[in-house]
């Protein structure tokens, strides 16, 4: 009994490690990692990370809302939509930060990743992304 | 500095800022506004809840806020936060400055906040006051008491802060404040502290008047961790601080030096989905050197206070969270079963506050909050003894509805 549930969280947490968002994840050409572990990409959406390697500050942006937005907050930052608001609320109503910037489309996220440097954010699979990079979510 | 004095001089200078050539050219877009409106209602059944009349209900339970912050440099943040809250006598809607500083983020592990913080302390303390970041209307009382929350608010002084990645091992959260805060002995909360310190010596009861307090220092700090398993965040915290207040009680000037040794809490959190869960103890401990000269007394007062708390909230969906708590909370950890009380001719359960409360939240609408509250309470452990002057009743329910909005 004990063996077969240990063998049930095994299976579990090994299930749940492997539920990767199907968003990309692009950033500005400036930009120079190639991926990011998931760690790494919760960080920089709870301001916990906020330069790359270089120095270059890290700017963030996000979706208003939609599958794409719920999904990668869900998945990569490991909160539901409430607790992901809520956190950013207590940000800046102690005014330790604002949250990142969103945008109502896809495409006007791409644009703004494609001409701000250090910029990264996040789309859906089938969404057109030219002028920016994808890097690879480890 | 007056508060009105203080706003306008904030708003002057934000103006001049504002107005001010190329040589820093801020413009009004690049100002985040933000703010909100709280107004609820209490009412019990018995007692009155701390200075607020609700054994007859009362609206006296409000809370605004409005901030402003600024990026002027990269990796430099200026803001402040204006601020007015009523609970019974306590506030009266006067505005203050909530927070306000500069800060320095140089590294992601390692910045610094100079100016007027919120001080660090527990999971909830910094984010107590704005009613959308919690399922509940009032904070577990045993770890956030409301009778002293002017004293556990902010601290003016300075902090140093940081995130440290540990890889495998998840991340660390690290505050450190020094400073200190100004206190306003004239609230009744402060008298009220005073007076049940007291109990048990020659002072207690006795007419206070003139009281003032000073502190010294405050300095503390916050450490959490956010563990390798998604959700889970444990923290520990304390706060040490030095208090010189001095007062005339029963007609003779009395000195009271209070140390505060620790004011340690410990902390456990778990969020998955929609579900939530966490609990906290607490432990605090006061020395207090009393001393009238005039009379050639002087006398030891050991404070050693306990509270701890559960708590279950769960999100049924983008409108409804329900949630729950249990809080227990001992002013005397030495004398749980009011023996001291009863001494001196006053109810055991002055001793205690165990207090079993349901909440229910809704989000009708984005950044609208409504919320329902019970509370079932056995004992007056953190009532006001001012406010009941007709005597206290052991069991009594606290009923509470709230409404805010934010932008």
């Amino acid at each position: 009994m004990k063996r077969t549930v240990c063998l049930a969280l095994v299976l579990f947490l090994c299930l749940s490690a492997s539920a990767i968002a199907g968003e990309l994840v692009i950033v500005n050409s400036s930009v120079s990692v190639t991926a990011l572990d998931p760690d790494a990409l919760k960080n920089i959406y709870l301001g916990n990370k906020s330069q790359w390697s270089d120095g270059t500050r890290i700017i963030p942006v996000m979706l208003e809302r939609g599958p794409a937005h719920e999904s990668f907050i869900k998945n990569v930052v490991k909160k539901s939509l409430a607790q992901f608001s809520s956190y950013w609320q207590q940000a800046i109503f102690t005014g330790k930060g604002q949250p990142p910037q969103s945008f109502a489309s896809e495409a006007e996220l791409v644009s703004y990743v494609a001409k701000t440097k250090g910029a990264i954010g996040y789309i859906g699979p089938s969404t057109a992304h030219e002028g920016v990079k994808v890097i690879d979510q480890k | 500095m007056k508060t009105k004095q203080f706003f306008l001089a904030a708003l002057t200078a934000g103006l001049i800022v504002l107005g001010s050539g190329t040589a820093m050219a801020i413009e009004a877009k690049d100002i985040a506004i933000h703010g909100f409106i709280t107004q609820g209602f209490l009412f019990s059944s018995d007692n009155n809840y701390l200075s607020a009349n609700t054994k007859d209900g009362s609206f006296e339970f409000s809370r605004m806020g409005l901030n402003f912050s600024l990026e002027p440099y990269e990796k430099l943040r200026i803001g402040i936060q204006l601020f007015s809250r009523d609970l019974g006598t306590e506030g009266n809607n006067d505005i203050v400055l909530d927070w306000g500083y500069l800060d320095y983020r140089w590294k992601d592990y390692l910045g610094v906040r100079v100016g007027k913080i919120k001080t660090p302390y527990g999971l909830y303390n910094e984010g107590r006051d704005m009613d959308f970041l919690h399922t509940s209307i009032l904070l577990p009382q045993s770890v956030y008491p409301e009778n002293m929350r002017d004293l556990l608010v902010s601290i003016q002084g300075a902090c140093l802060y940081g995130t440290v990645e540990m890889g495998t091992l998840g991340g660390l959260d690290y505050q450190v404040i020094g400073g200190t805060e100004n206190i306003d002995a004239s609230a009744p909360f402060y008298s009220d502290l005073f007076n049940r310190a007291t109990v048990g010596t020659p002072f207690y009861g006795a007419p206070i008047a003139g009281l003032t307090a000073n502190m010294d220092y405050m300095v503390g700090g916050s450490l959490q961790w956010k563990t390798p398993l998604d959700g889970l965040r444990l923290g520990v915290s304390d706060l040490i601080n030095k208090i010189d207040n001095t007062a005339t009680v029963g007609g003779i000037k009395v000195l009271a030096d209070m140390d505060v040794k620790r004011w340690s809490v410990f902390s456990a959190e778990y969020l998955r989905g929609n579900f939530g869960l966490a609990g906290e103890y607490f432990r605090g401990k006061i020395d207090i050197d009393v001393r009238a000269p005039a009379a050639g007394m002087a006398l030891p007062i050991d404070l050693d206070l306990e509270g701890y708390y559960g708590q279950i909230s769960y999100r049924f969906n983008k409108w409804l969270e329900l949630g729950t708590y249990y809080s227990e909370f001992y002013p005397n950890a030495n004398d749980k079963d009011g023996n001291g009380w009863k001494a001196v001719g006053q109810p055991d359960f002055l001793a205690w506050q165990k207090d079993w409360t349901i909440s229910v939240r809704f989000d009708p609408l984005e950044r609208l909050v409504l919320k329902f509250e019970t509370h079932f309470i056995d004992g007056a452990g953190q009532l006001t003894l001012a406010a009941n002057p007709d005597g206290l009743d052991k069991s009594w329910t606290l009923y509470a509805v709230q409404c805010s909005y934010n932008f």
